[in-house]
């Protein structure tokens, strides 16, 4: 599911480029959780941003936090991605995950379609393992533990508790028999 | 003091150019706008947005001290032009004795679209999502003007995000309404960009009365910290000030906030050539609300 967030605030009536304010967070989030209740279980919702020159911290927190909590809830089944985002707009949400992240004790990372300006397809923290597994995951498309394990060099329990981590935030996908792909 | 009472008028200090030289005048207004009907202008031969605002403020609360306007008097025709052109007589909040002479005001030229004139930032979430909103539209399609030296679509995008950050914290901070003022000027042969948003509110420290666990030991710290960290008096954390503090350092600019009697200048061009920085002051005089004043210079 594409959910173009452009048209989302053109429907609401919410004046764009620049998407700012707690109460339009809230009204976009409300509007896009119903779109969600529609989608299939393991499927991964791309928020395309095109159009959107700025989202700041108070729409950041409204929206697209509600959005990746909702995901990682046990058994929600969904996956989210970022497309199409501004550079001003991946440091707002670079600079509020890092916030959250260091208050909350609960990491906060969401992968993107496009290359970041922090060379990676995700915005937020994570350690260089996980960083080097997904981008592994990325061209490999899948692998298992072992081939993690071959591939980082680290031993088998600490991949298994990455990718547990990394599997609990969204950003890689369980499959059966003991697989891991991309998302 | 005598003198003030007989002539009820009070003839203004020319130190309306920037935050610093302002609390001169902050620091003398208490005592004398208590005895004075008019401001005599006539001395003043520049005024910065921050100081436009900060008059504002002070003849705001004269108004709702006295339920009268204050009158100014014998404002030079620059100054008078300059007020004009920034909407500062349409605020209603003062009497102007003299009116201008309508071939007199400034035309709107492209040229003067380096300007976002005075906006007043209502206390109603919805009614102050409206008026910001605006005022980055205008921002955007004037950017080119303003930001003639820092052109780029980041540094845009940033000051996109500062202006909605410290205009939202007034309506859920401040209790107040307050004012918006944006100018790029060239002094002392330097091209400055000043943002202005100041309230007249509770300010900072009242604000955080009910966050017994945030620890400090004066006001100027207090600021410190909400600049700096991200605390919040409504929230567990919060991510406005602290935002917009790390994107002034980006562009080794210059941030000022003042709120109640304390002030902390944060000077991030210094901090590159490895100077001190960070400038407090508490036992300032006390002046409701908070005032941020943002600065590049280059």
């Amino acid at each position: 599911m594409v959910i173009k967030i452009h048209k989302t605030a053109d429907d609401l009536k919410i004046s764009t480029p620049d998407l700012i304010a707690r109460a339009n967070g809230r009204m976009i989030y409300e509007r896009v959780k119903k779109q969600l209740h529609r989608i299939d279980s393991g499927e991964t919702v791309i928020i395309d941003f095109d159009g959107i020159k700025v989202i700041d911290s108070s729409f950041i927190d409204e929206f697209l936090v509600k959005v990746i909590m909702e995901s990682t809830v046990k058994d929600s089944g969904f996956f989210v991605k970022l497309r199409n985002l501004s550079q001003s707009s991946e440091l707002n949400i670079d600079s509020v995950f890092h916030t959250y992240s260091a208050y909350n004790n609960n990491k906060l990372v969401i992968l993107t379609e496009d290359l970041c300006s922090n060379n990676n397809f995700f915005i937020g923290h994570l350690k260089n393992t996980s960083r080097d597994i997904l981008h592994y995951l990325r061209l490999n498309r899948s692998g298992s533990i072992p081939d993690i394990v071959e591939f980082t060099g680290l031993g088998e329990d600490e991949i298994k508790k990455t990718m547990e981590e990394l599997r609990e935030m969204r950003l890689v996908r369980d499959e059966n028999g003991g697989y891991y792909s991309g998302v | 003091m005598d003198q003030i009472k007989l002539n009820s008028s009070y003839v203004i200090e020319n130190k309306l150019k920037d935050p610093y030289n302002f609390e001169d005048i902050i620091a003398t207004h208490n005592e004398r706008l208590e005895y004075v009907k008019e401001l005599d202008m006539s001395k003043v031969n520049f005024i910065d947005p921050y100081s436009m605002l900060s008059l504002l403020l002070l003849g705001k609360k004269y108004l709702r001290d006295r339920g009268e306007k204050l009158i100014l008097t014998n404002i030079p025709i620059n100054i008078h032009q300059y007020l004009a052109r920034m909407d500062f007589l349409k605020t209603g909040i003062f009497t102007v004795q003299d009116r201008l002479n309508e071939k007199l005001f400034l035309k709107r030229s492209n040229f003067s679209a380096r300007v976002i004139e005075i906006t007043e930032i209502p206390n109603k979430e919805r009614e102050s999502i409206k008026v910001i909103s605006g005022i980055i539209e205008l921002f955007r399609k004037r950017a080119s003007h303003i930001m003639k030296f820092w052109l780029s679509d980041q540094v845009v995008g940033f000051f996109v995000t500062v202006i909605s950050e410290i205009c939202q914290n007034i309506f859920e901070h401040s209790l107040g309404s307050g004012y918006l003022a944006m100018q790029a000027y060239t002094m002392d042969r330097e091209n400055m960009l000043r943002l202005v948003i100041s309230d007249s509110g509770i300010g900072i420290t009242r604000s955080f009365e009910n966050r017994n666990d945030i620890e400090y030991k004066s006001e100027a710290e207090l600021l410190e910290k909400a600049l700096t960290t991200p605390i919040s008096s409504k929230r567990k954390f919060g991510y406005g000030l602290c935002q917009v503090n790390t994107i002034v350092e980006k562009l080794n600019g210059a941030i000022f906030i003042r709120s109640g009697s304390a002030s902390v200048t944060a000077l991030y061009h210094r901090k590159k050539k490895g100077g001190s920085y960070m400038f407090f002051k508490n036992d300032l005089t006390d002046f409701d609300g908070v005032q941020i004043s943002i600065s590049l210079s280059g």
